[in-house]
């Protein structure tokens, strides 16, 4: 017998203690037999009776469907030059916990990205887990990493794409911009969102559980489809014209705000719209969300003298001669319900006296516009502001215009309402609104609907959404647009608004400094003044219509100071950007020019 | 060293159940591992952690246990000797501290100490058996036990702590304390599981979302809950005759983590369906049966406390684990008794399968 061990084994075990043991054994046995049954029963549950739920659910887990996004279509101006377009990016980022060598991996990728190593490593060292060292830098950025990864895990690159504005603040508030997820979300890139998404394509294939395709399953692609692009009718060169005359106003009068369109008035497109201040839509986060909005179309203000034109315009198309005089002006007029004032200039320090239309319109009478708007009384008036637009939103493609200025049947009522309409003030207006009332005058009386968008292309350039004139409708006689642009002509020529004549050109336009109504409605603000100059050229055969608005000027408040010479300046680079042949006698010597070479004349 | 005639009482129902269940095992982890980076190198190492597991077993079985009880000292002070060094010099894996480098393999000592601890209890239980009954005998082989299982719950390791209890609490059932005993320590863990969860700071934040996640997975099916949800999706997804071998995708698929270690289950419910979890549960529930009729029929008290011991060692991970991937117990990372990828575990699980069939050799002990 090996190895004795009877110190444990000599016991005598007695019949009661093997009964003992066996109660104990059985119910050490009932209850392993008990937990298996659990389990079996869990098992038929799962796998017997709820199985094609669990299936079905494994189906789900493992087949992905990816979505395969569409490239964002470009912005671009009427000429073809990109004013936003998506590039293709690299995400660089590390896994410090995957990293062996800190340092020589912060130098490599220094390199490669061309920043400090020792910032790098400093990065690397105080994270655990991912890290994102740079978004969105050029694609060969990661080509030079790939190089490099084989001694160097723990660093990767992630494609992306990024949306770039590369004119910067030019037309920000028309273009808009993108979230990070690439969606539109103010100016044009909103308004065309759906356009300029596209179709994104779909990628159906069996995942692992880190959502990476398992190259040897079945798969199904659907391609996606681009963005569209679309093509705006504004010409960046005259954008950029127009942004420049106003930041030289800016300078010197450090207004508030300002505003500049210039359209076509035979199609009404939007050659340039400029709001001051502006943005960089590339890093729109950067500055108060007010800056983005395009206040040019979205924002009313009361227009003042430059809305004498539709009252008068409205005389005209009713009939009322331009030479009777429809006032006499003493400077101020009291009449029921309140008083109309008059602002004085030389030679009229004493009231503009025997006021007809012309002189109305050329020194800006308040009192004679005021009698015109009564002689025309609350319906007729009412009439012509709306068929020139000012009750309704333009649509002219923005997305967030305004719809005007609501004013109740009971306020029409009130002569003192009608008199005060009838010289601008008691109205609220958009200066787009303002632009496309100049063009109706510009365009023969016809009123065409203002435009933004030119075209839209597919990716291959095929013309999926050509150019349409807009809804056209008449507004006043072609008589009455004549008259009312010899008015305006002479406005330019011998009235207020001669700051706005350029050189060699036939100019049309009239002034504005209107006071700005306060927001409770109580009266109006102190010493805060909107100046504006609008107008059109060449007079005989109009090319462009100009609004120029400056909201609270410092220094000077009036429309021919402050508004006037950005007209001037906008006009004349932008008639001879167009080519448009000069109209008009060159009034400045060409020889006292300097540094500019005298030429002879043929 | 083993006389033939021995051989009369050498289960051969456990033997070969044991030998199904490794190779079983074996097949599931190629399956489990075989798109891994390890690729075939986790089967080859089970493979030949299982030889040297059966030459150890047989050297165990070999060598009367009574003679293991004269070391008893000497084995539970290396046992704990062990799990002191492996807080000291173990290689933290997944936040636990419960192996040791050796050469270019790593050892559990948690896994042998087991193993080790059996035996000690058995004979610290057969030495006081005159007083089996009582609550003296209950409270200091608790305090007995109590030792390795601090050091192991420091590794940290839950799983190896819950195991050490259900060994103690099996041997003691067995060896014959007093029903009261047990209800009183059932009574007592209710009481220190309330306060332990109601004072903060006792429990980790993930161990009581493990709770939590237990009673309502869907709680947070993609955090706490992710390996119930997962695990209980790809075995119903393997319905009744699975999906067939190499063809399962949810545990494969890195969908289901450890899935060649504490959730191999998952593979074989999954690609075996419900036909191969049953027959797989049906061996492991002829080992326990095996290891009860062991338990029963020998004649000395020595062995029969070490076949309690190993019972509640298989049952407790055999429940434990099973229970776990189906969704009846909460997680807690034991392996599945001799079917996990792991080598210190099947060597010791093999270890304590020869200590059976030594025991089962040696029950007529007394006639000779």
């Amino acid at each position: 017998m090996p190895n004795g061990g009877a110190k444990s084994s000599g016991e005598n075990l007695t019949s009661r203690h093997r009964a003992f043991v066996r109660d104990r054994t059985t119910f050490l046995f009932l209850a392993f037999a008990l937990a298996f049954v659990v389990i079996v029963g869990q098992l038929v549950h799962v796998q017997v009776i709820d199985r094609n739920f669990y299936r079905a659910k494994a189906a789900r887990i493992r087949y992905g469907t990816l979505t395969i996004s569409a490239s964002r279509g470009a912005i671009y101006d009427r000429n073809g030059r990109v004013l936003a377009m998506t590039i293709d990016t690299i995400s660089v980022f590390a896994n410090t916990r995957e990293i062996k060598d800190m340092s020589g991996t912060a130098l490599k990728v220094a390199q490669a990205l061309g920043m400090k190593a020792d910032e790098i490593e400093h990065q690397l060292r105080t994270h655990d887990g991912y890290l994102l060292l740079a978004k969105n830098v050029e694609p060969s950025v990661g080509d030079q990493l790939r190089k490099l990864r084989a001694g160097m895990p723990g660093v990767g690159c992630e494609q992306g794409t990024m949306r770039v504005y590369p004119l910067g603040s030019l037309a920000a508030q028309i273009v808009g911009f993108t979230n990070i997820d690439n969606k539109g979300i103010e100016g044009i890139e909103s308004v065309f969102d759906d356009k300029l998404t596209g179709k994104p394509g779909q990628f159906r294939a069996e995942l692992d559980s880190a959502r990476r395709v398992i190259s040897w399953t079945k798969r199904t692609i659907k391609d996606s489809e681009d963005g569209k692009n679309v093509y705006l009718t504004i010409d960046v060169t005259i954008q950029h014209i127009t942004e420049q005359a106003l930041a030289k106003m800016a300078k010197k009068y450090s207004p508030k705000g300002a505003y500049a369109i210039v359209t076509d008035p035979n199609t009404g497109e939007i050659l340039a719209l400029a709001n001051y201040p502006t943005y960089d839509p590339n890093k729109p986060r950067a500055v108060q969300p007010d800056l983005w909005r395009n206040k040019a179309v979205s924002d009313l203000y009361e227009p003042g003298s430059t809305l004498k034109v539709v009252t008068i315009a409205a005389g005209l198309n009713e009939g009322f001669s331009p030479h009777v005089p429809m006032a006499y002006c003493t400077g101020k007029e009291k009449m029921k319900g309140g008083r109309i004032p008059c602002v004085l200039h030389k030679p009229f320090l004493s009231g503009h006296g025997r006021a007809d239309m012309y002189r109305i319109i050329e020194y800006s009478c308040n009192i004679g516009a005021a009698h015109v708007a009564m002689k025309l009384g609350a319906d007729r008036l009412k009439r012509y502001e709306k068929a020139f637009g000012l009750m309704e939103r333009c649509r002219a493609g923005f997305g967030c215009e305004a719809p005007g200025y609501p004013i109740s049947e009971r306020e029409w009522r009130r002569p003192i309402k009608v008199a005060n309409v009838g010289f601008g003030q008691g109205i609220a207006v958009t200066p787009l609104q303002m632009a496309v009332v100049y063009a109706t005058i510009a365009n023969g009386g016809v009123r065409v609907q203002p435009k933004i968008l030119h075209d839209i292309r597919d990716p291959d350039g095929t013309v999926s959404e050509p150019f349409k004139v807009g809804a056209s409708r008449r507004v006043i006689s072609k008589n009455a647009a004549v008259e009312m642009t010899k008015m305006l002509s002479m406005c330019v020529d011998i009235g207020t608004g001669k700051p706005a004549q350029i050189d060699g050109r036939t100019v049309a336009g009239k002034t504005g400094s209107a006071q700005i109504a306060r927001l409770d409605g109580d009266g109006y603000e102190k010493e805060a003044y909107i100046a504006s100059f609008m107008g059109f050229a060449p007079v005989s055969k109009p090319r462009l219509v100009i609004t120029v608005v400056v909201d609270r000027p410092k220094n000077s408040h009036w429309g021919a100071t402050v508004a006037a010479p950005v007209f001037q300046e906008i006009g004349e680079k932008s008639l001879w950007y167009l080519k448009v042949p000069s109209d008009a006698p060159m009034k400045k010597d060409i020889k006292s020019k300097p540094g500019v070479k005298p030429k002879t004349v043929a | 060293m083993v006389e033939r005639r021995l051989f009369r009482n050498f289960d051969f129902t456990l033997f070969f159940a044991t030998i199904a269940i490794i190779i079983f095992g074996c097949a599931m982890i190629y399956s489990a591992s075989r798109g891994g980076a390890a690729g075939h190198g986790y089967l080859q190492k089970q493979l030949l952690w299982a030889m040297i597991g059966f030459g150890l077993a047989i050297i165990v079985a070999s060598i009367d246990h009574s003679i293991y009880s004269r070391y008893a000292g000497k084995l539970y002070f290396f046992a704990c000797f062990s799990l002191v060094l492996v807080l000291f010099l173990g290689t933290m894996t997944k936040g636990a501290r419960s192996w040791i480098k050796v050469g270019n393999f790593t050892l559990q000592p948690s896994e042998f100490a087991k193993i080790a601890l059996i035996i000690c209890l058995a004979m610290f239980l057969t030495q006081r058996r005159e007083n089996m009954r009582g609550f003296g005998v209950f409270l200091s082989s608790m305090a007995y036990m109590g030792l390795p299982l601090i050091l192991i719950l420091a590794e940290p390791d839950l799983g190896t702590s819950l195991a050490l209890i259900s060994i103690w609490l099996v041997m003691v059932f067995v060896m014959g304390t007093d029903i009261k005993n047990i209800l009183l320590f059932v009574l007592g863990g209710v009481i220190v599981a309330l306060l332990a969860w109601n004072v903060p700071g006792l429990l980790k934040p993930y161990q009581k979302n493990r709770v939590i996640t237990f009673v309502n997975p869907a709680a947070d099916p993609l955090g706490s809950g992710y390996h119930v949800m997962q695990s209980r999706i790809a075995i119903g997804s393997g319905k009744m005759f699975g999906k067939g071998y190499l063809k399962g995708t949810q545990s494969e698929l890195d969908f289901i983590p450890e899935q060649h270690t504490d959730f191999i289950f998952t593979v074989v419910g999954e690609e075996t369906g419900f036909v191969g979890a049953a027959s797989l549960l049906l061996l492991y529930f002829l080992v326990l049966w095996r290891a009860m009729v062991i338990m029963a029929a020998a004649e000395d008290i020595l062995g029969r406390a070490i076949a309690a011991g190993i019972v509640g060692l298989f049952g407790f991970h055999i429940v434990q684990n099973i229970g776990m991937t189906i969704g009846i117990m909460p997680v807690t990372g034991v392996p599945l008794t001799m079917f996990s990828y792991g080598g210190s575990a099947l060597m010791a699980n093999l270890m304590a399968i020869g200590l059976l069939e030594g025991i089962s050799m040696r029950r007529h002990k007394i006639s000779f």
